[in-house]
Protein backbone atom coordinates (compact mmCIF):
# COMPACT_ATOMS: atom_id res chain seq x y z
CA UNK A 1 0.00 0.00 0.00
CA UNK A 2 1.23 3.47 -0.89
CA UNK A 3 1.73 5.30 2.43
CA UNK A 4 1.52 8.76 0.83
CA UNK A 5 -1.78 7.85 -0.75
CA UNK A 6 -3.08 6.76 2.66
CA UNK A 7 -1.74 9.91 4.29
CA UNK A 8 -3.50 12.14 1.74
CA UNK A 9 -6.78 10.30 2.27
CA UNK A 10 -6.48 10.62 6.05
CA UNK A 11 -5.55 14.32 5.77
CA UNK A 12 -8.66 14.94 3.69
CA UNK A 13 -10.77 13.25 6.33
CA UNK A 14 -9.13 15.03 9.23
CA UNK A 15 -9.35 18.58 7.95
CA UNK A 16 -12.60 20.56 8.10
CA UNK A 17 -14.28 20.40 4.69
CA UNK A 18 -14.24 24.17 4.31
CA UNK A 19 -10.44 24.20 4.46
CA UNK A 20 -8.47 24.03 1.26
CA UNK A 21 -7.25 20.54 0.36
CA UNK A 22 -3.56 19.91 0.96
CA UNK A 23 -1.40 17.63 -1.07
CA UNK A 24 1.33 15.55 0.58
CA UNK A 25 3.69 14.80 -2.27
CA UNK A 26 6.83 13.41 -0.64
CA UNK A 27 8.06 11.80 2.57
CA UNK A 28 10.41 14.59 3.65
CA UNK A 29 8.49 17.88 3.42
CA UNK A 30 7.43 19.09 6.85
CA UNK A 31 3.69 18.99 7.56
CA UNK A 32 3.65 22.65 8.54
CA UNK A 33 5.15 23.62 5.17
CA UNK A 34 2.24 22.06 3.30
CA UNK A 35 -0.41 23.78 5.39
CA UNK A 36 -1.19 21.12 8.00
CA UNK A 37 -1.35 22.58 11.49
CA UNK A 38 -0.76 20.83 14.81
CA UNK A 39 -4.46 19.98 15.28
CA UNK A 40 -4.60 18.45 11.80
CA UNK A 41 -1.52 16.42 12.74
CA UNK A 42 -3.09 15.23 15.97
CA UNK A 43 -6.30 14.03 14.43
CA UNK A 44 -4.43 12.37 11.56
CA UNK A 45 -2.32 10.54 14.10
CA UNK A 46 -5.43 9.31 15.88
CA UNK A 47 -6.81 7.85 12.68
CA UNK A 48 -3.53 6.24 11.78
CA UNK A 49 -3.11 4.71 15.24
CA UNK A 50 -6.58 3.21 14.94
CA UNK A 51 -5.72 1.78 11.51
CA UNK A 52 -2.39 0.35 12.69
CA UNK A 53 -3.70 -0.92 16.03
CA UNK A 54 -1.59 1.33 18.24
CA UNK A 55 -2.73 2.39 21.72
CA UNK A 56 -3.32 6.13 22.14
CA UNK A 57 -1.22 6.02 25.32
CA UNK A 58 1.81 5.07 23.22
CA UNK A 59 1.24 7.59 20.44
CA UNK A 60 0.40 10.64 22.48
CA UNK A 61 4.05 11.40 23.13
CA UNK A 62 4.92 11.34 19.42
CA UNK A 63 5.54 14.51 17.49
CA UNK A 64 6.39 13.57 13.91
CA UNK A 65 7.28 16.51 11.68
CA UNK A 66 7.36 14.72 8.32
CA UNK A 67 5.56 11.82 6.61
CA UNK A 68 8.74 9.76 6.95
CA UNK A 69 8.91 10.29 10.71
CA UNK A 70 5.24 9.39 11.01
CA UNK A 71 5.74 6.28 8.90
CA UNK A 72 8.70 5.12 10.98
CA UNK A 73 6.83 5.48 14.26
CA UNK A 74 3.81 3.62 12.93
CA UNK A 75 5.93 0.79 11.55
CA UNK A 76 7.80 0.41 14.84
CA UNK A 77 4.64 0.03 16.92
CA UNK A 78 2.00 -1.41 14.60
CA UNK A 79 -0.03 -4.46 15.63
CA UNK A 80 -1.95 -4.63 12.34
CA UNK A 81 -1.99 -2.92 8.97
CA UNK A 82 -4.78 -1.92 6.58
CA UNK A 83 -4.75 -3.93 3.34
CA UNK A 84 -5.55 -0.95 1.12
CA UNK A 85 -6.42 2.73 1.20
CA UNK A 86 -10.02 1.84 0.34
CA UNK A 87 -10.24 -0.56 3.27
CA UNK A 88 -8.67 2.01 5.59
CA UNK A 89 -11.17 4.66 4.58
CA UNK A 90 -14.03 2.23 5.11
CA UNK A 91 -12.69 1.53 8.59
CA UNK A 92 -12.44 5.24 9.40
CA UNK A 93 -16.02 5.82 8.37
CA UNK B 1 -22.82 56.98 13.04
CA UNK B 2 -21.35 54.10 11.01
CA UNK B 3 -24.04 52.23 9.07
CA UNK B 4 -23.94 48.41 9.47
CA UNK B 5 -25.00 46.14 6.64
CA UNK B 6 -25.73 42.45 6.41
CA UNK B 7 -23.82 41.57 3.24
CA UNK B 8 -23.75 37.76 3.05
CA UNK B 9 -25.52 34.93 4.81
CA UNK B 10 -26.10 31.19 4.72
CA UNK B 11 -28.54 29.18 6.82
CA UNK B 12 -29.11 25.52 7.67
CA UNK B 13 -32.31 24.28 9.23
CA UNK B 14 -34.81 21.59 8.42
CA UNK B 15 -38.56 21.14 8.51
CA UNK B 16 -37.99 17.36 8.51
CA UNK B 17 -38.42 15.68 11.85
CA UNK B 18 -38.08 12.26 13.36
CA UNK B 19 -39.35 10.59 16.50
CA UNK B 20 -36.71 9.71 19.07
CA UNK B 21 -38.27 7.04 21.23
CA UNK B 22 -35.08 5.75 22.85
CA UNK B 23 -34.67 8.69 25.21
CA UNK B 24 -36.30 9.19 28.61
CA UNK B 25 -38.84 11.63 27.20
CA UNK B 26 -39.70 10.40 23.68
CA UNK B 27 -40.10 13.37 21.35
CA UNK B 28 -39.91 14.45 17.73
CA UNK B 29 -36.85 16.45 16.69
CA UNK B 30 -35.79 18.38 13.61
CA UNK B 31 -32.35 17.14 12.64
CA UNK B 32 -29.84 16.27 9.93
CA UNK B 33 -28.97 12.57 10.46
CA UNK B 34 -25.78 12.99 8.39
CA UNK B 35 -24.29 15.20 11.11
CA UNK B 36 -23.88 12.03 13.15
CA UNK B 37 -21.85 10.29 10.44
CA UNK B 38 -18.70 8.88 12.04
CA UNK B 39 -19.57 10.53 15.37
CA UNK B 40 -19.14 7.23 17.18
CA UNK B 41 -15.49 7.16 16.13
CA UNK B 42 -15.02 10.01 18.60
CA UNK B 43 -13.02 11.88 15.97
CA UNK B 44 -15.84 14.01 14.61
CA UNK B 45 -17.78 16.51 16.63
CA UNK B 46 -21.41 16.82 15.56
CA UNK B 47 -21.66 20.63 15.85
CA UNK B 48 -18.73 20.89 13.45
CA UNK B 49 -20.62 18.79 10.89
CA UNK B 50 -23.58 21.09 11.38
CA UNK B 51 -21.40 24.19 10.94
CA UNK B 52 -20.03 22.80 7.69
CA UNK B 53 -23.53 23.14 6.23
CA UNK B 54 -23.19 26.94 6.30
CA UNK B 55 -19.44 27.26 5.74
CA UNK B 56 -19.68 27.79 2.01
CA UNK B 57 -16.23 27.35 0.45
CA UNK B 58 -16.92 29.92 -2.28
CA UNK B 59 -18.01 32.56 0.22
CA UNK B 60 -15.01 31.85 2.47
CA UNK B 61 -12.76 32.14 -0.55
CA UNK B 62 -14.39 35.49 -1.41
CA UNK B 63 -13.81 36.78 2.13
CA UNK B 64 -10.17 35.69 2.06
CA UNK B 65 -9.67 37.33 -1.32
CA UNK B 66 -11.38 40.59 -0.42
CA UNK B 67 -9.97 41.82 2.86
CA UNK B 68 -11.36 45.03 4.31
CA UNK B 69 -10.19 46.90 7.44
CA UNK B 70 -10.25 45.20 10.81
CA UNK B 71 -12.16 41.91 10.84
CA UNK B 72 -13.65 40.02 13.75
CA UNK B 73 -14.98 36.46 13.95
CA UNK B 74 -17.63 35.53 16.50
CA UNK B 75 -18.81 32.01 17.19
CA UNK B 76 -22.18 32.14 18.92
CA UNK B 77 -22.34 28.69 20.42
CA UNK B 78 -25.34 29.06 22.69
CA UNK B 79 -25.34 26.36 25.34
CA UNK B 80 -22.44 24.55 23.67
CA UNK B 81 -20.45 24.27 26.85
CA UNK B 82 -22.71 21.53 28.08
CA UNK B 83 -24.50 20.27 24.97
CA UNK B 84 -22.94 17.24 23.37
CA UNK B 85 -21.50 15.84 26.55
CA UNK B 86 -24.35 13.43 26.99
CA UNK B 87 -25.44 11.39 29.98
CA UNK B 88 -23.38 8.22 30.09
CA UNK B 89 -26.34 5.90 30.68
CA UNK B 90 -27.42 6.10 27.03
CA UNK B 91 -26.25 3.84 24.27
CA UNK B 92 -28.19 5.07 21.27
CA UNK B 93 -27.49 6.73 17.95
CA UNK B 94 -26.76 10.02 19.70
CA UNK B 95 -24.07 8.53 21.96
CA UNK B 96 -20.45 9.31 21.29
CA UNK B 97 -17.33 10.04 23.27
CA UNK B 98 -14.65 12.41 22.05
CA UNK B 99 -11.22 10.95 21.59
CA UNK B 100 -9.64 14.38 21.70
CA UNK B 101 -11.44 16.80 23.99
CA UNK B 102 -9.87 20.11 22.85
CA UNK B 103 -11.74 19.87 19.54
CA UNK B 104 -14.99 20.18 21.44
CA UNK B 105 -13.98 23.52 22.95
CA UNK B 106 -15.82 26.34 21.24
CA UNK B 107 -12.87 28.71 21.22
CA UNK B 108 -10.61 26.11 19.58
CA UNK B 109 -13.21 25.53 16.89
CA UNK B 110 -13.70 29.29 16.49
CA UNK B 111 -9.98 29.91 16.09
CA UNK B 112 -9.69 27.12 13.56
CA UNK B 113 -12.71 28.23 11.55
CA UNK B 114 -11.71 31.90 11.63
CA UNK B 115 -8.54 30.98 9.73
CA UNK B 116 -10.71 29.90 6.81
CA UNK B 117 -12.18 33.43 6.61
CA UNK B 118 -8.85 35.17 5.99
CA UNK B 119 -6.93 37.60 8.12
CA UNK B 120 -8.70 38.07 11.45
CA UNK B 121 -8.05 40.74 14.08
CA UNK B 122 -10.22 39.25 16.81
CA UNK B 123 -11.77 35.86 17.47
CA UNK B 124 -14.33 35.39 20.21
CA UNK B 125 -17.11 33.07 21.34
CA UNK B 126 -20.42 33.60 23.06
CA UNK B 127 -22.38 31.27 25.32
CA UNK B 128 -25.48 33.32 26.11
CA UNK B 129 -27.67 30.22 25.91
CA UNK B 130 -30.58 30.44 23.46
CA UNK B 131 -30.15 34.21 23.08
CA UNK B 132 -26.55 33.79 21.93
CA UNK B 133 -26.75 34.56 18.22
CA UNK B 134 -28.99 37.59 18.71
CA UNK B 135 -27.00 38.79 21.72
CA UNK B 136 -23.90 39.00 19.53
CA UNK B 137 -25.68 41.59 17.34
CA UNK B 138 -24.85 43.97 20.20
CA UNK B 139 -21.20 42.94 19.79
CA UNK B 140 -21.40 43.49 16.03
CA UNK B 141 -22.81 46.96 16.66
CA UNK B 142 -20.09 47.78 19.20
CA UNK B 143 -17.21 46.51 17.10
CA UNK B 144 -18.23 48.39 13.97
CA UNK B 145 -19.50 51.59 15.58
CA UNK B 146 -17.03 51.99 18.44
CA UNK B 147 -13.95 49.96 17.60
CA UNK B 148 -13.55 50.70 13.88
CA UNK B 149 -14.03 47.14 12.67
CA UNK B 150 -15.16 46.92 9.06
CA UNK B 151 -16.24 43.31 8.94
CA UNK B 152 -17.70 41.10 11.65
CA UNK B 153 -18.33 37.48 10.71
CA UNK B 154 -20.82 35.58 12.83
CA UNK B 155 -21.07 31.82 12.83
CA UNK B 156 -23.77 30.40 15.02
CA UNK B 157 -24.16 26.70 15.53
CA UNK B 158 -25.61 24.51 18.20
CA UNK B 159 -26.57 20.88 18.21
CA UNK B 160 -29.52 20.62 20.55
CA UNK B 161 -30.23 17.08 19.39
CA UNK B 162 -28.21 15.41 22.10
CA UNK B 163 -29.16 12.99 24.83
CA UNK B 164 -28.40 15.66 27.43
CA UNK B 165 -30.62 18.32 25.90
CA UNK B 166 -33.52 16.01 25.04
CA UNK B 167 -33.53 14.71 28.59
CA UNK B 168 -33.06 18.10 30.24
CA UNK B 169 -35.79 19.86 28.27
CA UNK B 170 -38.09 16.86 28.62
CA UNK B 171 -37.66 16.88 32.36
CA UNK B 172 -38.14 20.65 32.50
CA UNK B 173 -41.42 20.14 30.57
CA UNK B 174 -40.22 22.71 28.04
CA UNK B 175 -40.41 20.57 24.89
CA UNK B 176 -43.47 19.00 23.37
CA UNK B 177 -43.19 15.30 24.11
CA UNK B 178 -44.55 12.52 21.96
CA UNK B 179 -47.08 11.77 24.69
CA UNK B 180 -48.46 15.30 24.34
CA UNK B 181 -48.43 15.14 20.54
CA UNK B 182 -50.48 11.92 20.71
CA UNK B 183 -53.24 13.88 22.43
CA UNK B 184 -53.45 16.14 19.36
CA UNK B 185 -51.31 19.03 20.57
CA UNK B 186 -49.17 20.62 17.86
CA UNK B 187 -46.27 23.04 18.22
CA UNK B 188 -47.45 26.64 18.21
CA UNK B 189 -47.09 29.92 20.07
CA UNK B 190 -49.48 32.52 21.50
CA UNK B 191 -52.35 30.07 21.00
CA UNK B 192 -54.97 28.89 23.48
CA UNK B 193 -54.88 25.22 22.37
CA UNK B 194 -51.55 24.38 20.75
CA UNK B 195 -48.23 25.11 22.40
CA UNK B 196 -44.60 24.21 22.79
CA UNK B 197 -41.69 23.35 20.54
CA UNK B 198 -39.50 20.53 19.36
CA UNK B 199 -35.72 20.63 19.53
CA UNK B 200 -33.96 21.30 16.23
CA UNK B 201 -30.50 21.46 14.74
CA UNK B 202 -29.56 24.71 13.04
CA UNK B 203 -26.69 26.94 12.01
CA UNK B 204 -26.17 30.29 10.34
CA UNK B 205 -23.25 32.23 8.90
CA UNK B 206 -23.61 35.98 8.46
CA UNK B 207 -21.26 38.76 7.47
CA UNK B 208 -21.85 42.29 8.74
CA UNK B 209 -19.86 45.12 7.22
CA UNK B 210 -19.43 48.85 7.61
CA UNK B 211 -20.68 51.23 4.94
CA UNK B 212 -17.11 51.94 3.86
CA UNK B 213 -16.44 48.21 3.41
CA UNK B 214 -19.62 47.83 1.38
CA UNK B 215 -18.62 50.76 -0.84
CA UNK B 216 -15.08 49.44 -1.19
CA UNK B 217 -16.41 46.12 -2.53
CA UNK B 218 -19.39 47.60 -4.38
CA UNK B 219 -21.75 45.16 -2.64
CA UNK B 220 -25.54 45.10 -2.59
CA UNK B 221 -26.47 44.37 1.05
CA UNK B 222 -29.43 42.28 2.16
CA UNK B 223 -30.36 44.37 5.19
CA UNK B 224 -29.21 47.06 7.57
CA UNK B 225 -28.64 46.34 11.26
CA UNK B 226 -29.89 49.48 12.95
CA UNK B 227 -29.17 48.52 16.52
CA UNK B 228 -29.23 45.82 19.16
CA UNK B 229 -29.39 45.46 22.89
CA UNK B 230 -29.35 42.73 25.53
CA UNK B 231 -30.74 42.93 29.02
CA UNK B 232 -31.62 40.94 32.12
CA UNK B 233 -34.61 41.27 34.40
CA UNK B 234 -34.86 41.37 38.17
CA UNK B 235 -35.49 37.73 38.88
CA UNK B 236 -34.25 35.07 41.24
CA UNK B 237 -35.17 32.31 38.82
CA UNK B 238 -32.45 32.04 36.19
CA UNK B 239 -34.43 29.62 34.05
CA UNK B 240 -37.78 31.38 34.22
CA UNK B 241 -39.29 34.50 32.71
CA UNK B 242 -41.16 37.21 34.56
CA UNK B 243 -44.84 37.44 33.68
CA UNK B 244 -44.61 41.21 33.18
CA UNK B 245 -42.07 40.72 30.37
CA UNK B 246 -39.51 42.98 32.01
CA UNK B 247 -36.51 41.38 30.33
CA UNK B 248 -38.00 41.47 26.83
CA UNK B 249 -39.19 45.06 27.35
CA UNK B 250 -35.76 46.24 28.49
CA UNK B 251 -34.10 44.59 25.48
CA UNK B 252 -36.65 46.11 23.07
CA UNK B 253 -36.34 49.61 24.53
CA UNK B 254 -32.57 49.41 24.47
CA UNK B 255 -32.51 48.28 20.84
CA UNK B 256 -34.85 51.12 19.84
CA UNK B 257 -32.71 53.63 21.73
CA UNK B 258 -29.49 52.57 20.03
CA UNK B 259 -31.25 52.36 16.65
CA UNK B 260 -32.73 55.84 17.16
CA UNK B 261 -36.19 54.62 16.19
CA UNK B 262 -39.63 54.86 17.80
CA UNK B 263 -42.07 52.08 18.75
CA UNK B 264 -44.35 52.97 15.82
CA UNK B 265 -41.49 52.34 13.35
CA UNK B 266 -41.44 48.62 14.20
CA UNK B 267 -43.95 46.80 12.02
CA UNK B 268 -42.77 43.18 12.03
CA UNK B 269 -41.60 41.17 15.03
CA UNK B 270 -39.81 37.86 14.90
CA UNK B 271 -40.66 36.57 18.31
CA UNK B 272 -38.68 34.15 20.43
CA UNK B 273 -41.95 32.24 20.24
CA UNK B 274 -41.22 28.99 22.04
CA UNK B 275 -44.92 28.60 22.78
CA UNK B 276 -44.42 27.69 26.42
CA UNK B 277 -47.00 29.21 28.78
CA UNK B 278 -44.32 31.29 30.43
CA UNK B 279 -42.85 32.67 27.20
CA UNK B 280 -46.29 33.32 25.66
CA UNK B 281 -47.22 35.50 28.61
CA UNK B 282 -43.91 37.25 29.09
CA UNK B 283 -43.24 38.07 25.44
CA UNK B 284 -46.82 39.06 24.61
CA UNK B 285 -47.04 41.36 27.63
CA UNK B 286 -43.76 43.05 26.75
CA UNK B 287 -44.73 43.51 23.11
CA UNK B 288 -48.14 44.89 24.02
CA UNK B 289 -46.62 47.39 26.44
CA UNK B 290 -43.73 48.47 24.24
CA UNK B 291 -44.78 48.56 20.59
CA UNK B 292 -47.73 50.16 18.79
CA UNK B 293 -49.05 48.48 15.62
CA UNK B 294 -47.15 45.39 14.53
CA UNK B 295 -47.47 41.82 13.28
CA UNK B 296 -45.61 38.96 14.93
CA UNK B 297 -44.38 35.64 13.64
CA UNK B 298 -42.33 32.68 14.89
CA UNK B 299 -40.20 30.03 13.19
CA UNK B 300 -39.73 27.43 15.93
CA UNK B 301 -42.87 25.56 14.91
CA UNK B 302 -41.36 24.96 11.43
CA UNK B 303 -37.75 24.12 12.21
CA UNK B 304 -37.71 23.40 15.92
CA UNK B 305 -35.86 25.34 18.57
CA UNK B 306 -32.33 25.60 17.26
CA UNK B 307 -31.18 26.88 20.64
CA UNK B 308 -28.27 29.35 20.46
CA UNK B 309 -28.60 29.61 16.70
CA UNK B 310 -32.28 30.46 16.76
CA UNK B 311 -32.18 34.25 17.14
CA UNK B 312 -30.05 35.03 14.12
CA UNK B 313 -31.05 32.00 12.05
CA UNK B 314 -34.76 32.81 12.32
CA UNK B 315 -34.06 36.48 11.54
CA UNK B 316 -32.26 35.50 8.35
CA UNK B 317 -35.14 33.20 7.39
CA UNK B 318 -37.59 36.08 7.93
CA UNK B 319 -35.52 38.48 5.82
CA UNK B 320 -35.46 35.84 3.08
CA UNK B 321 -39.23 35.27 3.34
CA UNK B 322 -39.85 39.02 3.20
CA UNK B 323 -37.76 39.22 0.07
CA UNK B 324 -40.00 36.49 -1.32
CA UNK B 325 -43.03 38.62 -0.50
CA UNK B 326 -44.47 37.32 2.73
CA UNK B 327 -44.33 37.23 6.50
CA UNK B 328 -45.20 33.66 7.48
CA UNK B 329 -47.99 32.70 9.85
CA UNK B 330 -47.23 31.08 13.18
CA UNK B 331 -47.96 27.46 12.41
CA UNK B 332 -50.82 25.58 14.07
CA UNK B 333 -52.66 28.63 15.36
CA UNK B 334 -56.25 27.61 16.11
CA UNK B 335 -57.62 31.16 16.38
CA UNK B 336 -57.86 33.81 13.69
CA UNK B 337 -55.30 36.43 14.62
CA UNK B 338 -54.03 39.37 12.59
CA UNK B 339 -51.29 40.32 15.08
CA UNK B 340 -49.78 36.97 16.17
CA UNK B 341 -50.29 35.82 12.62
CA UNK B 342 -52.57 32.91 11.92
CA UNK B 343 -52.23 33.54 8.16
CA UNK B 344 -49.23 34.66 6.12
CA UNK B 345 -49.35 38.26 4.91
CA UNK B 346 -47.47 40.57 2.58
CA UNK B 347 -44.72 42.38 4.50
CA UNK B 348 -45.95 45.73 5.84
CA UNK B 349 -43.67 48.75 5.27
CA UNK B 350 -41.47 49.27 8.30
CA UNK B 351 -38.71 47.87 10.44
CA UNK B 352 -38.15 44.36 11.73
CA UNK B 353 -37.48 43.60 15.37
CA UNK B 354 -36.04 40.22 16.35
CA UNK B 355 -36.29 38.86 19.85
CA UNK B 356 -34.59 36.03 21.69
CA UNK B 357 -34.38 34.83 25.25
CA UNK B 358 -31.97 32.50 26.97
CA UNK B 359 -31.71 30.63 30.22
CA UNK B 360 -29.58 32.44 32.71
CA UNK B 361 -31.83 35.48 32.41
CA UNK B 362 -30.84 37.04 29.12
CA UNK B 363 -33.06 38.84 26.64
CA UNK B 364 -31.92 40.21 23.30
CA UNK B 365 -33.45 42.43 20.66
CA UNK B 366 -32.12 43.60 17.31
CA UNK B 367 -33.67 45.91 14.74
CA UNK B 368 -33.18 45.42 11.01
CA UNK B 369 -34.26 47.20 7.87
CA UNK B 370 -34.80 44.88 4.92
CA UNK B 371 -33.25 46.20 1.68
Amino acid sequence: MNFLELLNAVAKLARPIHFETVSIIDMETKFKDIGLDSLDGLIMMMYLCELYGIEEEISKEWNPQTPQEMHDLLMAHKTREPASVEEAMKQCK
Amino acid sequence: MQVIYLTHFRTASTTDYELFDDVVFPQKVHWFPDTYTRAKSGLFYVPHRLAEKVLDSKLLSYLRGNPVGKTAFILAGGNAHFAGIGPRHYDNRLSYVYKFMPFSLTQVFAGRTAQACGSIDMVTTDASACASSLKVMMDVQNLIRHYDFDRVIVLTVEDGVTNAVLEFFGEAKAVLTQKQEETGIKPSAFDSKNFGFRIGQGAAFAVFESERAVNQQDLTPHAELLGAYSASENSTNAIGQRENGEGFAKAMSGAMHYSKVNPEDIKIVKTHGTGTASNNLSEKTALGNTLKAFVATSYKQKIGHTMGSSGLLETLLLLQDMKNGFVPAIENRTETDSVYLSESISPPEGLVMSLAAGMGNIYSAAIFKGL
